[in-house]
């Protein structure tokens, strides 16, 4: 295809998406977010006309609202031969004063296309409402947010510190912002740094916190790191931040005549017409004249803790009664800010009737860069002798720059009740160790636990719990193989035997029908289902047919079987062959008779 | 005579050859151990987690040398290996309430959640697993001889019976402990932080983070990637270096 084709085909398709764009219906909305704002903000208001131009639409003049234009944006899309445009313009609207505010329709002169009214309640900052959702965009307050004089108004660098006079080891939190005006464009190669010797900076973090603010309407997106400040050495310095940056400008090139005027963000975009060009520049903060003095040598203590700030000093022991030999934990916490890092605690030392161990320490910050908290040291010491024990006082000494003083705080002393006999003089936890696995107390190093096992205990070459193991898993069928074996077996000698398993149901059969007749209080069926269910165990013990057994067979058997059954044999044969009505009072105490007898019976034999 | 007496002065020999070197080493080990908790107890957990690993390469596991290991680990800032160790020592023993307290306040501490106690282990934390398995089989024996004096004895029928439902009792006590057991023998600990991916290469999209000491099932490897799942049940791969099993060894 050569060139004059190829331009044929772009300017049919070109002369096509122009048609299709002329004949689409122009529409325009406008969103305002939020509806809400405390006097001192700014909403937005986004107004989007699509199928056709958005220029010559303004939001109106609304008294009490100014109307600031923050970016333009376009879309445009080709799906399915349908062609679609829209240019989205962001205004930020600022209010004057309080009160509820209508931006009324609006729309091009050319057509009759408008936006919905939209309305805006401006309430008093200081009394902010509940229901107020969190703005998206602040304006400056008070004098920290302000163009910082001699500044760019495109980007510029604060420091933020509390105090300016300082003395050597003192340590204050402070708060580097990079201020960037939303339309520009670029990165950051570093984070801020100084070069400073007499101060050192804490790292900053490497992400820094951001959020948007307004300066006199202009909209700031600020980079926030906040992080610490330690002056190390005397004197009085300019305290300096730079951050180098690379911001993208970007320069628009004319649009030729006969290209319509909706490809000027969509084509200058695809045939790279708009130019950018990169540029790395350096931000620096304005000078902050920063006094630092040396730590006063009159009244300095000896033993000195490295901590400046205002501190308060506690401390416990705990149990303080126990056996000798038994440890105990020295705790001492110091709370209050500055610089903790450098505060170091000389705790206790062995005293003659006592061991003590190294101490550890842990810092629990309350908040972001470790200003303010608490630092614990912890302390294992161990009575060697029974008796009442002092354990002596620790003392921590510091530097208040706010009294310009050193305070020494003291904590203890610590009385401890120590009970048992003497401990020969060897590790303790070899000493303590022959009893098992007691566990000792020892001072941990951070929040958790701070006991420690002082005996191996006993040891399993395999952490694979016993029922994983394979044997025994095959053991557990042992058992159940054993029953099955036992039921087959019974089951056999049953099959073996019919008769047996015959005569036990005709036991049951007769008991029941026994209960049946006791109930009907029918004494002569009483006595023949009594004298059957004697036969029908006697006939199972015996391995004879039940019904062979007679009151001469049983004498004959069994001599020595008791009058009771003997009674009932003949019972029944009174009932049987007489027909003599027999009384049915004590049937009852028949049943239980006969019952025990048989049972006696069956142990017996 | 004279042969026999030759025969059992070189059998005392050969037991004396036996013994003495395995007296020495339990001696040896101890003695590490104490040596170790000394190390642990004068601020040097690196010394202290020598000599443990020492003690359990030389004798074995035990739940003392474990939970103390976890504690140097901890003292360390390595919670992931400190968290490993303190599960070990609980499968080994659950009736150790410090050993749990310790994992409680671990999680605790470096913000993982804390799976909530089910039936299993409460139960195991009433008998060592061991002791289970020992009641377990025993209950099952005396449920089939139970279940047995049911089917054949009129006499005896209910009090075999009761005999029999005792000990079913105890055998589902021993089978929910033991599922218990199982389940944590199945478990790998998250090691090293980092992101789990989508597929098992280091350049993948991540799924989501593991912290240091979370607990996850391993469910599949690939060279020196493992598919993990998580608690919640999100699955992703990650290297096999930063996770463990709590019964080292057990293959995939």
């Amino acid at each position: 295809m050569n060139m004059t084709r190829k331009l044929l085909v772009l300017a049919a398709a070109l002369a096509g998406i122009s048609l299709q764009l002329q004949a689409s219906e122009l529409a325009i909305s406008a969103t305002l977010e939020p509806r809400q704002i405390q006097l001192g903000q700014a909403a937005r208001l986004q107004v989007t006309v699509s199928g056709g131009k958005a220029r010559g639409v303004e939001p109106p003049v609304v008294d009490g609202l100014e109307f600031n234009a923050v970016g333009q944006s376009s879309n445009f899309q080709y799906i399915n031969g349908a062609m679609s445009s829209s240019v989205s313009k962001v205004y930020e609207v600022v209010p004057s004063r309080t009160g509820t505010y209508t931006i009324p329709s609006f729309g091009p002169d050319n057509s009759d296309a408008r936006t919905q009214p939209l309305t805006l309640q401006v309430v008093d900052g200081a009394a902010p409402s509940a229901a107020l959702p969190a703005p998206q965009v602040n304006t400056a307050s008070g004098t920290s947010a302000s163009v910082p004089e001699g500044a760019n108004e495109m980007a510029f660098l604060k420091l933020v510190l509390p105090k300016t006079d300082l003395v050597v080891g003192e340590r204050v939190p402070v708060r580097v912002e990079a201020w960037f005006h939303q339309g520009l464009r670029g990165s950051l190669n570093d984070v801020p740094s100084m070069s400073v010797q007499s101060f050192t900076l804490e790292s900053l973090r490497k992400q820094p916190q951001q959020h948007i603010e307004s300066i006199g309407g202009r909209p700031y997106t600020v980079l926030t790191w906040d992080t610490a400040l330690t002056a190390v050495k005397a004197g009085e310095d300019a305290l300096e931040l730079n951050l180098p940056i690379t911001v993208a400008v970007e320069t628009q090139a004319q649009r030729p005549a006969g290209m319509p005027e909706e490809f000027d963000d969509i084509f200058a975009n695809f045939f790279g017409r708009n130019r950018v060009t990169t540029k790395q520049i350096e931000l620096k903060s304005q000078p902050i004249e920063v006094k630092v003095a040396d730590l006063p040598e009159e009244g300095r203590p000896a033993d000195f803790s490295g901590g400046v700030g205002e501190f308060t000093v506690s401390a416990s022991v705990s149990p303080d009664t126990m056996e000798a030999g038994d440890p105990v934990t020295v705790r001492l916490q110091v709370k209050g800010k500055g610089n903790f890092s450098r505060l170091q605690v000389p705790m206790l030392e062995a005293g003659r009737d006592f061991k003590a161990y190294a101490a550890s320490e842990r810092f629990e910050s309350s908040d972001s860069v470790d200003y303010s908290g608490v630092k614990t040291f912890e302390q294992a010491v161990v009575p060697t002798s029974p008796g009442k024990l002092e354990l002596p006082a620790i003392k921590v000494s510091t530097y208040d720059p706010e009294k310009k003083q050193y305070v020494t705080q003291l904590a203890g002393p610590f009385l401890l009740d120590v009970n048992g006999t003497a401990v020969p003089s060897r590790t303790m936890a070899s000493t303590t160790g022959s009893a098992g696995s007691v566990p000792v107390a020892v001072a941990g190093d951070a929040s958790g636990p701070a006991d420690l096992y002082v005996s191996p205990g006993s040891f399993h070459t395999s952490l694979r719990p016993l029922l994983a193991n394979p044997v025994y898993l095959g053991c557990q069928a042992i058992p159940v193989l054993g029953l099955a074996a036992a039921l087959l077996l019974a089951m056999r000698r049953r099959k073996a035997d019919p008769m047996a398993g015959a005569l036990q149901r005709g036991e049951v059969e007769a008991r029941r029908r026994m209960d049946e007749a006791l109930k009907a209080g029918d004494a002569a069926a009483f006595f023949a289902q009594a004298r059957e269910m004697c036969r029908q165990v006697l006939g199972r013990r015996w391995g004879l047919r039940p019904e062979t057994i007679t009151l001469a067979e049983l004498e004959r058997h069994a001599p020595a079987v008791s009058e009771n059954l003997k009674e009932v044999f003949r019972q029944a044969d009174v009932a049987m062959y007489s027909g003599e009505g027999l009384a049915s009072g004590d049937l009852g105490a028949w049943r239980e008779t006969v019952l025990n007898e048989l049972k006696q019976w069956e142990k017996t034999k | 005579m004279k042969r026999n007496m030759w025969k059992t002065a070189a059998l005392l020999a050969l037991a004396a050859m036996v013994a003495v070197p395995g007296v020495r080493a339990a001696d040896s080990a101890d003695d590490l151990f104490y040596k170790a908790n000394d190390e642990l107890m004068q601020g040097n957990p690196a010394g202290a987690i020598k000599g443990y690993s020492q003690v359990i390469a030389e004798k074995g596991y035990s739940v003392p040398v474990l939970a103390n290991l976890g504690e140097a680990y901890r003292r360390q800032g390595e919670i992931g290996l400190a968290i490993l160790s303190w599960e070990r020592a609980r499968l080994l023993d659950p009736t150790q309430g410090k050993v749990v307290q310790w994992l409680h306040e671990a999680r605790q501490a470096a913000g993982l959640a804390i799976p909530s106690a089910g039936l299993g282990e409460k139960l195991s934390s009433w008998m060592s697993p061991t002791a289970w398995a020992l009641c377990g089989s025993g209950a099952l024996a005396v449920f089939c001889v139970g279940l047995f004096g049911v089917m054949i004895s009129r006499h005896w029928r209910w009090t075999s019976l009761a005999v029999s439902m005792l000990a079913a009792a105890v055998m589902a006590g021993a089978m929910v402990s033991g599922t218990w057991s199982w389940q944590q023998m199945e478990h790998a600990v998250v090691v090293s932080e980092g992101p789990a991916r989508v597929a098992p290469v280091d350049t993948a999209q991540a799924v989501f983070e593991l912290k240091p000491g979370e607990l996850v099932k391993i469910e599949q490897r690939h060279r020196e990637h493992v598919l993990v799942r998580n608690a919640s049940g999100q699955t992703g791969w990650i290297p096999s270096s930063h996770a463990d099993r709590i019964v080292a060894g057990r293959s995939v």
